[in-house]
């Protein structure tokens, strides 16, 4: 019996884990409610800098990362390897990539000190002081 | 030791004797980051070979040296040298050029999203093909005739550029003075002016249009030019075009006018991951000299890694014995 339910309350939080949402946040005091998703794809491509005249600095997870694949995919609608050469274009003009961060945890903290970064995080790491922007289904 | 040697092994000391601290990293193909300065060091080398019924040739065709940071929140810099087909073999006979160029060097004001500034030397924003001339960036080791005869390949001077509301860039540039390295360009100029304005229409389809007018230095002919461009981009296939038209005032023929146009249909398809066949057909003609092209290029393009690609094309062109074919290898650090 035990046993049973103990495979149960592993299904359902695994299912809880892959499913939920990733989530795009600003920090709280941006005077911005909500981006679609095409003005994501160019803040994360660099080719939008500006956001209330605030500048942006995108932020990224590290390449590995489950959340950055399904960014790239379902945001971005690039492979890898289609991301490696658009960047190989803007480096050549001085142009880098996001700036990368070890863990969720890094990016809620970075969001919220400085005003211009957008980054993305699971549904559930979320708390009252970042802003969300973007909300992208898992699944 | 000329000024832009002397510039390199200090940037060369520099980048050594911050290696070893803190902040200091090297990402393959993204070059060395000395976070504390805000300054990336990197760069790119391309060998290449050629031949055809008269010319067989093989070397380096350029090694470049790129810098470039912020040096304020909103303000950045670039700066590129270049060693050009620095060491050649032509038909067995040796050929060594030792002179560094100055590609680009400028100062970027990034003022808001529409309106940005850019000061010195810099690619001159012109169609598909020129803004990605870098033998690393192309699918092929060829350039399509678009991208020689119709505009400089750099500019220096001003440049303004920005984003507009419904997905529409735009750039303006302007040169009314001498210009840096002046000889490294395809036409050496007096004065340069013109503008592109792109617009996206999906995330697939982005259309271009341009137009300028420039005169040449120490020469009579003044040239007007405009172009139409066009690239179609899914995950396996990228279809671009451009056209190009100039005109130009001939002095030499009495006043009169004379005009050229080329244009290029590019198709390329990853075949499988890293692997791409490329197809091109490129037209050009000459009204001052009767000159025509007509040249159907196919190619492969392999890049083991991201930073790192190896191309051969072969060109098959309206008389055979001008065919030819290209081989390149590039790397990007």
């Amino acid at each position: 019996m035990w046993g049973i339910l103990r495979t149960l309350l592993i299904a359902l939080c695994m299912s809880t884990a892959m499913g939920g949402e990733i989530v795009f946040v600003i920090n709280k005091d941006v005077q911005v409610d909500k981006l679609p998703k095409k003005e994501i794809r160019k803040i994360l491509l660099k080719k939008r800098k500006f956001l209330k005249g605030l500048k942006l600095i995108p932020l990224n997870l590290p390449p590995e990362n489950g959340l950055r694949k399904l960014v790239e995919e379902k945001v971005l609608g690039m492979d890898r390897e289609e991301v490696e050469l658009y960047w190989n274009k803007s480096y050549l003009h001085g142009v880098e990539p996001p700036l990368v961060l070890n863990s969720e945890e890094a990016v809620k903290e970075f969001v919220k000190k400085v005003k211009g970064s957008i980054g993305y995080i699971s549904s559930e790491k979320l708390d009252e002081d970042l802003k969300v922007i973007y909300r992208l289904k898992k699944e | 030791m000329g000024h832009a040697a002397r510039f390199i092994v200090s940037l060369l000391i520099l980048a050594a004797s911050v290696w070893a601290q803190e902040g200091v990293k090297y990402v393959k193909g993204r070059g060395l980051k000395i976070i504390p300065l805000n300054m990336t060091i990197g760069g790119y080398v391309s060998l290449y070979y050629q031949k055809d019924k008269n010319l067989e040739k093989f070397g380096a065709e350029d090694a470049a040296l790129l810098v470039f940071g912020k040096i304020k929140d909103r303000i950045g810099y670039f700066f590129e040298i270049e060693l050009d087909d620095f060491y050649q073999v032509v038909n067995g006979k040796e050929r060594v050029k030792r002179k560094i160029d100055i590609e680009r060097l400028y100062l970027d004001f990034e003022i808001n999203e529409y309106v940005n500034l850019r000061l010195g030397k810099f690619i001159t924003p012109v169609g598909l093909w020129n803004p990605i001339y870098i033998n690393i960036l192309k699918w092929t080791t060829s350039d399509p005739l678009t991208a020689e005869y119709f505009f400089p390949q750099f500019t220096t001077g001003v440049q303004l550029y920005g984003n507009l509301p419904g997905d529409w860039r735009y750039f303006l540039f302007f040169q009314r003075n001498k210009g840096i390295d002046e000889n490294y360009n395809n036409f050496v100029s007096k004065w340069i002016i013109g503008t592109e304005v792109e617009k996206d229409i999906n995330e697939n389809l982005s259309l271009g249009f341009n137009l300028g007018k420039f005169k040449l230095k120490n020469k009579p002919e003044t040239l007007t030019f405009w172009g139409l461009n066009a690239k179609y981009q899914t995950h396996l296939l990228e279809v671009s075009g451009e056209f190009m038209y100039a005109w130009e005032k001939e002095d030499y023929l009495g006043g009169s006018l004379s005009y050229r146009l080329s244009y290029y249909l590019q198709g390329v398809y990853r075949v499988m991951p890293k692997n791409y066949a490329v197809l091109r057909y490129g037209f050009f003609r000459d009204k001052s000299d009767h000159s025509r092209y007509r040249i159907l290029t196919l190619g492969w393009n392999f890049r083991p890694s991201y930073n790192f690609v190896i191309k051969a094309e072969y060109q098959l062109r309206e008389r055979s014995e001008f065919n030819k074919f290209l081989a390149s290898v590039s790397w990007l650090f």
